[in-house]
Parts: C-alpha cells; structure tokens; sequence
C-alpha cells in the first residue's frame, strides 16, 4: 500500500470538513502538511523505541525513518583544523546522535564513512593516548545544532568537496504531493488522527456560513 | 607447537566485525575502538604478546635513539649492512659513555658581517646568549669544530674562529675570518652556526646527505663513522670493525673480558630512560629494532586472529559495564570475557604431557615407554 502525500491529505481534509471539502476550507493544505510532518516525526521515533529498541534491542533505526541528503557543501577558513557542513533538516534525537545517521564525502567508498564524535570528545580523544590513534586514521565529525564539524584540516581541496549525509526525519517538504509517504501502513492512522485531534478543540475548524455562526458575515 | 601468527586481523576488521554482530552502527565505532585499543593493551601484558619491528633514526642533535613509547622488552636490534640488516649485541654491562649533546639550547642570535657591503667578508661576528651550562663549557670545542660543517667550498680548509668568552650567563661572540689567502665563497647566516650546535663534535660534523644516503656515497671525512668506504673485505668498513658479529652476521664468540663496554656494534637499552645508547664510534644512525610491545595498537595493528574472539568478548563486557541499567548484562559478558581469555591463553600455551615426554627422552636418550 502506498499512499501520497496528495492522498493523506484528502483523507484529513475530507474528516475535518465533515465529508465535504471544499475549496473554501479555512485550513490549508500546507498546515495540514505541517501538522503531519510533526505527527509522522513522532509516531516514527515512537515506534522505533518501542519495536526496534525495546522488543529487538537492536538499535539500528527502520530505513523509513531515513532521509538522503546530497550536494551539500563544505564552509570554513583554509587551514583551520576543522570545517563545517550545513544540515539541511533538523534531524530527530536519537541515543547515539543517530538522528545524523551518515556522513559522507559524496561517491566516496562506504568504508570513508566518517566517524561520529559526540560533542566535546574529541578533544579527549586527541588526548587519549592510546585510542588518539583513531584520529590519524579515520575523518570524524560532531554534530553541533545546525552543523556537522569534519575534523579534517580545511584546504581548497577539503573545502570543495560535496557530502552526502543520511538523517533520521521525515521532511515533506522535499516530496511533491504524488509522491509516496515514507509512513507504515499501520501508522496512517495514527498520523490522520493526531492531525485531526489537533484541530478538535480549536473553535469553528469549518466555516460556518450562517450570520449566527461568523460575525463577520455581519459586517457584510 | 607454536600459535601460527601468520593469520592477522586489524583493529579496525575487530570493530567493525563487533559493530555487525552486535547490530550497531558506526555511532558506536568510537567506543567500541577504545575498548579494542583498551582490550589489545591488557591482552598484550602476558597472553598477547605483540612484536613490533621498527626502524629508529637518531634525532638530530641526539647521540641515542628514542624507545618506542610501548616498548616493554627487546627481541632483536640490527643495522643495515646493504640490503640486508645485521644483529647488533644487546649488552648488559655500563652504558658507554654518551657523546656530547644538547648543545642546540644556544643558539647564534645574531650574526654581523666586516665589511658590511658585498657577498664575500673579511670576518663574521656571531653572538651567542650562553644559558646553557653544557654549550659554555664546550663553547670553546663548538667553535673548533664550526670550520668542518660551513658550506666553503674548499674541503679541509678551515676557517678561523676566535672566542670571547665562555661564561654562563654572558653574551659571546665568535669572530669567524676565512684562513690566509682566502676568501669566503658565499655569505654565511645564521643557520651556518646552528647548524654546527646541532652536531658539536668534530668528527660527527654531519652533513644531511651523510644521513639520507649513508652506504650509497662516499662524502664526508675519512674516519667518520658514517662515512662509509670499501675495504677490502665485503661490506662496509663499519661491519669490519665489529668484534661480535664476522661479515656474514655470523656470532664470532665471546671474548671474555676483553672490550666490555666499548664493544662499538652493540648497544645499551635503558628501558627507565626510555633510550639506547651506543658508542661514539658505532657504525650507524639508524636502528631497527624488533620489541614486545605493550600493545600501542592502531586501526592498523595486526593482531593474531586467535586474539579476535577475546578482544571481541572485552568489548561487549566494557560497553555494558560503562551503560546505566546494563550491569547484569556486563556480569554475564565479563564471564565470557573470562572464558575467551582462558581459551586464548590455552591456545598460546599448547604443550602437552607428550611433548614433555619427548623432551625428557631427548635429554636422557632412548627410554622405555
């Protein structure tokens, strides 16, 4: 089964105006989408603590909360010791910092992968003695907010590299509204109802076309 | 029999062989390395016996060479002899005694050409700020053996050079003037003397080519220990000098008593320094050395494959040990650990009632079963 974009949004609108939608709806497609977007973000990351880590112990995340970014650029000043990245979509919190799942210099071997490095670790790791060694061997990177810092000496060469980095998130902005939800089939409903339980208690979802029920139709 | 050692597996093969088997990703490729690194150490004290082999050269400036910071115990020590390395002894006795050195600390700060126009000069000042207690006292040798290294063109002719003062804490000057009737071929600088603080001693003034290419060329001044010739005898002239060791690297037999400490192909290894030592007089700058190493282990090191299973089982036990609410399962995985550590010990240690048997037999002669 594989429903669009296009087609879980009928499904929410057709709900949210009691079975007929028109064009004349309050609420908009893109706030649908939006409110989507969050909802998939999160049954997603739910489902994967619940399946994945707790029933498997694994902690390999399922290939459909993952997204493929490429063509990204590489930003610093030449000669410094490190440079950054730019990611493109907020990924998710996962243990780990697996919500930035892969980084890559772009058509390079999968054994170039780079080495993720938490967050003030690499200086202990340069410290470290005998595991200091990694760092000679093998590029790492640390997540930091927007950014993803290479440690690899800034050069033209360095610099003008593209990376390709893999993110653990749903961004629909990215897919038209033909193309196929990377949702389960199982949580279709689950992200039509938080959608709609969002708009629940928020007052005259439908436009009331009686002068009773919208004041402004008063005015005119 | 021995652990065949001729299968090998790199740290980095052990890692990633953890990660797959334990289904994580490369986020936990940083922990589980230090655990590896961690695991290659321990292992490596008394079940895992690492031989390293490396080359060592003598930093400048320096009359020994360096340990390697996981060196634990030797194995062999050689110097290269053409395309083939030679043993050098391991001597027990007294360190030789050690050339001078750490001259570098002083260097010329200043260097003053008479006249001051042209490329050529009369005479050249240098001065010096003597901090250093060692330099000062052999300023006046430093200054003897400065004519050998500057680049004059006219080999054997030394310039002049007149000293000031030798005392710590002043400044001093050496007046440098080409011999009579000559005249400098180009201007000397400041790296003209620093060169020669590196390499004090008059018949070490070393030259970088002596270094790179020391067995390829004759260049430098007969007599130097590293200006190799042909003798009549193969090889170099430094491997004729040796009293242990025939051409071939063939032992000679001791001499008892005769030559200890000044044997002039062996050297000292001073594990608390953390140096080798040598004679003024040996015959190389660089050492190759074989040694047991404390396991300094890189993505790279070859570990013995019978090692892998072991350092696996010491990864899971410290991943569990260092995570909350996981000490149960580390109980368990340090028990594994403890198995795979016996079964590799037992499989390093192979020698059976028979073989015990056998070498009974050998000593004694025919028995009776």
């Amino acid at each position: 089964m594989s429903t669009t974009k296009g087609q879980m949004i009928e499904r929410i609108r057709r709900i949210l105006s009691g079975g007929f939608p028109s064009t004349r709806d309050r609420i908009r497609d893109a706030e649908i989408e939006k409110h989507m977007e969050s909802a998939m973000n999160r049954l997603l990351k739910a489902e994967m603590f619940n399946v994945t880590y707790n029933m498997d112990g694994d902690s390999i995340p399922q290939g459909v909360m993952i997204a493929t970014y490429t063509n990204l650029p590489a930003s610093g000043i030449v000669n410094d010791p490190s440079y950054t990245v730019k990611i493109p979509v907020t990924p998710q919190y996962l243990p780990d910092g697996m919500g930035v799942f892969k980084v890559i210099v772009k058509n390079s071997l999968p054994s170039a992968e780079l080495i993720p490095i938490p967050p003030g670790q690499y200086g202990i790791l340069n410290g470290s003695g005998e595991s200091s060694s990694l760092i000679s061997q093998r590029i790492g990177y640390t997540w930091e907010g927007p950014n993803v810092r290479v440690w690899q000496t800034a050069t033209l060469t360095t610099l003008a590299q593209l990376f390709e980095m893999q993110l653990c998130v749903v961004s629909l902005n990215s897919l038209s509204s033909t193309s196929v939800l990377p949702l389960t089939p199982d949580l279709e409903e689950a992200v039509i109802d938080a959608v709609v339980k969002a708009y629940v208690n928020e007052v005259r979802t439908i436009r009331d076309e009686s002068f009773q029920g919208s004041p402004e139709n008063f005015i005119k | 029999m021995a652990t065949p050692t001729n299968s090998y597996v790199t740290l980095d093969q052990i890692v990633n062989h953890w990660l797959l088997s334990n289904g994580k990703t490369v986020h936990n490729y940083m922990k589980a390395y230090t655990f590896a690194t961690e695991a290659v150490r321990e292992l490596s004290f008394n079940s895992l016996h690492l031989i390293q082999e490396t080359f060592l050269a003598k930093p400048k400036g320096q009359s020994w060479w360096n340990l390697p910071s996981d060196y634990t115990d030797w194995v062999s020590v050689g110097i290269r002899n053409g395309e083939f390395w030679r043993p050098v002894g391991v001597l027990k006795g007294l360190m030789p005694f050690p050339a001078p050195h750490n001259y570098g600390l002083d260097l010329a700060t200043s260097v003053v050409k008479t006249p001051s126009v042209g490329s050529t000069a009369e005479f050249y000042t240098y001065t010096f700020n003597l901090t250093n207690t060692a330099a000062a006292a052999e300023f006046n040798n430093i200054v003897t053996a400065k004519a050998q290294g500057m680049p004059f063109g006219i080999q054997n002719v030394l310039p002049l050079a007149a000293v000031s003062t030798t005392a710590v804490g002043t400044t001093g000057t050496v007046i440098i003037s080409p011999s009579t009737g000559l005249t400098f071929n180009q201007t000397l600088g400041l790296q003209s003397v620093l060169y020669l603080w590196i390499y004090p001693i008059p018949n070490q003034a070393l030259i970088d080519d002596d270094y790179a290419n020391w067995g390829d060329e004759v260049s430098g001044y007969a007599g130097s220990p590293t200006n190799p010739w042909f003798t009549p005898y193969q090889g170099f002239l430094p491997f004729f000098f040796s009293d242990l060791y025939n051409d071939w690297g063939q032992m000679k037999g001791r001499q008892f008593g005769l030559g200890d400490g000044t044997r002039i192909d062996s050297v000292v290894i001073n594990v608390e320094q953390g140096i080798i030592v040598c004679p003024k007089q040996f015959p190389s700058d660089y050492l190759y050395l074989a040694y047991v190493s404390t396991g300094n282990a890189n993505t790279m090191t070859k570990i013995p494959k019978n090692g892998q299973a072991a350092i696996e089982a010491y990864i899971t036990w410290k991943y569990f040990a260092t995570k909350r609410n996981r000490q149960q399962d580390a109980a368990i995985a340090k028990a594994n650990y403890d198995a795979q550590h016996k079964l590799l010990r037992s499989r390093n240690n192979t020698l059976t009632t028979t073989d015990v048997k056998r070498v009974i037999a050998r000593g004694f002669g025919r028995t009776k079963e």
